[in-house]
């Protein structure tokens, strides 16, 4: 119990570090039990079956034992992501050898896309913004505007607009990259 | 918003959006909403059941950890006493096999001793009640009995606690267990056989001291033995005792109605027993043998060894 509680206020690393210096299984435990509900969900879109999600989280986690005395690592997190993420691609690629993973411009997207919204206050830029907004499709925008300028969520977007929550988050995804596109192109960046 | 609160479902107002936002930094967080949103399920559960096997896992791996060094030291513990009572058990055996040789000895010494001693008492009495004891049949001419004596390597005598005594002095240590079959005596049998043990069982050199202590224990004891046999019969005897043993243990009428008469000459040797029998004058053949029978009959002589007697019977 007192481990538990002293275990809440560690850091991620903290926490890995005092594993790799005791061997505490239950440190490595506790730091992998944060980020179960991430790693339980990654593998349900990888493998798209509970049960084999189930056994993938186990599955990790064994590696996990082996694996982080072997590296170096920085951030917890990232890594863990990896190693998940290679790991479901590995069971894929075992039942399924021509697995084809779509490539998602999300994450590059995302960011300069939030850094342009920050700086909302530069007109220029906001002007921008808003003439591309405008170019952008009927959907994308309404997703687009709803999703970041009116803060709702996937769930309320679909309620909204009645589309099924897939596309909600499809538009959202084109949408964003088009903006960005758009913007690029006005602001000569 | 936890993470935790939008797969029970909540989903809905700022709080989803702010984690929906996030997971647009976060690609970790993005799949694995887009996988909570691809198998609908309760996740809940899956997760709180997922949370307690890791726990368990990682309990089970402290105790089997636990338990994996706490065997180890356990069976080093183990093999390290086993080790050292089999040691003790080895040393406890050789004493008490060393104890059982000694005890045996010492108890065949005992009979020896009694042995030795009823006989000497009888030899003594025979002298001195002139027993007609009948004569062991020793036929063998002069030559013969020579002859024994260098063969076995022993004195050869005619007196039995003489043969018990040159018996005893044999070799006892002999390792060679077949060796054993030409020692007529039980108690050197009995000797022979629990040092052979001995030896055999301890395997070449692993404890030859104990042996060698042992058979030099018994050669000790048995030469005391002897010199104290030899004592009983350091008793003065020479011409005149033999003479007196000889009239008790000669036959009467050895020449029938003649009156029997022998002339003998012999030398003491080296164990001061008579030997080389000359018989320059006898009146018959019967009573010639006769002497021959007593004298090697005869017991030993104070005189020294190697003296020519010169004696004369008549009866």
């Amino acid at each position: 119990m007192i481990l538990k509680l002293k275990n809440t206020v560690l850091t991620d690393e903290e926490l890995l570090r005092s594993y790799i210096s005791s061997s505490n299984q239950e440190e490595l435990g506790q730091l992998y039990t944060r980020y179960i509900p991430l790693v339980y969900g990654l593998c349900l879109k990888y493998l798209h079956h509970q049960q084999d999600a189930e056994d993938a989280v186990m599955h990790i986690y064994e590696e996990l034992i082996e694996k982080c005395a072997k590296h170096e690592i920085l951030n917890f997190k990232n890594w863990l992501y990896t190693v998940a993420k290679n790991h479901c691609l590995q069971l894929i690629r075992r039942t399924n050898p021509q697995f084809f993973e779509e490539i998602s411009d999300q994450i590059v997207e995302s960011d300069s896309l939030l850094h342009l919204l920050d700086e909302s206050e530069d007109k220029e830029k906001e002007q921008a913004l808003s003439m591309c907004m405008n170019l952008l499709p009927k959907e994308q925008r309404k997703c687009i505007k709803s999703f970041f300028f009116e803060e709702s969520s996937y769930a309320d977007i679909v309620l909204m607009t009645g589309y099924t929550l897939n596309k909600v988050k499809s538009y959202i995804q084109n949408g964003k990259r088009n903006l960005k596109n758009c913007m690029v192109e006005t602001l000569h960046l | 918003m936890k993470l935790i609160n939008y797969i029970k479902g909540n989903r809905y107002g700022k709080e989803a959006n702010r984690l929906e936002r996030e997971s647009l930094e976060d690609a970790f967080l993005q799949e694995a909403l887009d996988g909570y949103d691809t198998v609908i399920s309760n996740h809940v559960q899956s997760i709180e059941r997922l949370e307690e096997k890791v726990h368990e896992q990682s309990k089970n791996k402290k105790q089997s950890k636990l338990i994996f060094y706490s065997s180890i030291a356990a069976s080093i513990v183990l093999i390290i006493t086993l080790g050292t009572l089999l040691l003790k058990h080895d040393k406890i055996n050789d004493k008490q096999l060393i104890g059982k040789v000694e005890t045996k000895i010492k108890k065949t010494e005992k009979k020896q001793e009694v042995t030795i001693n009823k006989e000497a008492k009888k030899s003594v009495k025979e002298e001195n009640t002139v027993e007609n004891i009948p004569p062991p049949p020793i036929t063998a001419p002069e030559k013969n009995i020579e002859k024994k004596s260098i063969s076995a390597g022993v004195p050869v005598s005619s007196n039995k606690n003489e043969a018990n005594a040159v018996l005893a002095n044999k070799s006892v240590v002999s390792e060679n267990r077949q060796a054993s079959a030409g020692i007529k005596d039980e108690t050197d049998k009995a000797i022979f056989n629990s040092v052979a043990e001995v030896s055999e069982r301890k395997a070449m050199a692993y404890k030859p001291q104990a042996v060698a202590s042992v058979s030099n224990a018994t050669k000790e004891q048995l030469k005391e033995k002897q010199v104290k046999a030899d004592k009983v019969e350091q008793k003065e005897f020479g011409k005149k005792e033999f003479s007196s043993f000889f009239m008790n243990k000669a036959k009467k009428n050895a020449c029938g109605d003649v009156k029997a008469s022998v002339e003998v000459e012999f030398t003491l040797n080296v164990n001061q027993y008579p030997s080389s029998f000359k018989f320059p004058k006898f009146s018959c053949e019967e009573a010639k043998r006769e002497v021959i029978r007593i004298l090697s009959y005869s017991p030993r002589w104070t005189i020294a060894a190697g003296e020519k007697i010169n004696m004369k019977f008549s009866w």
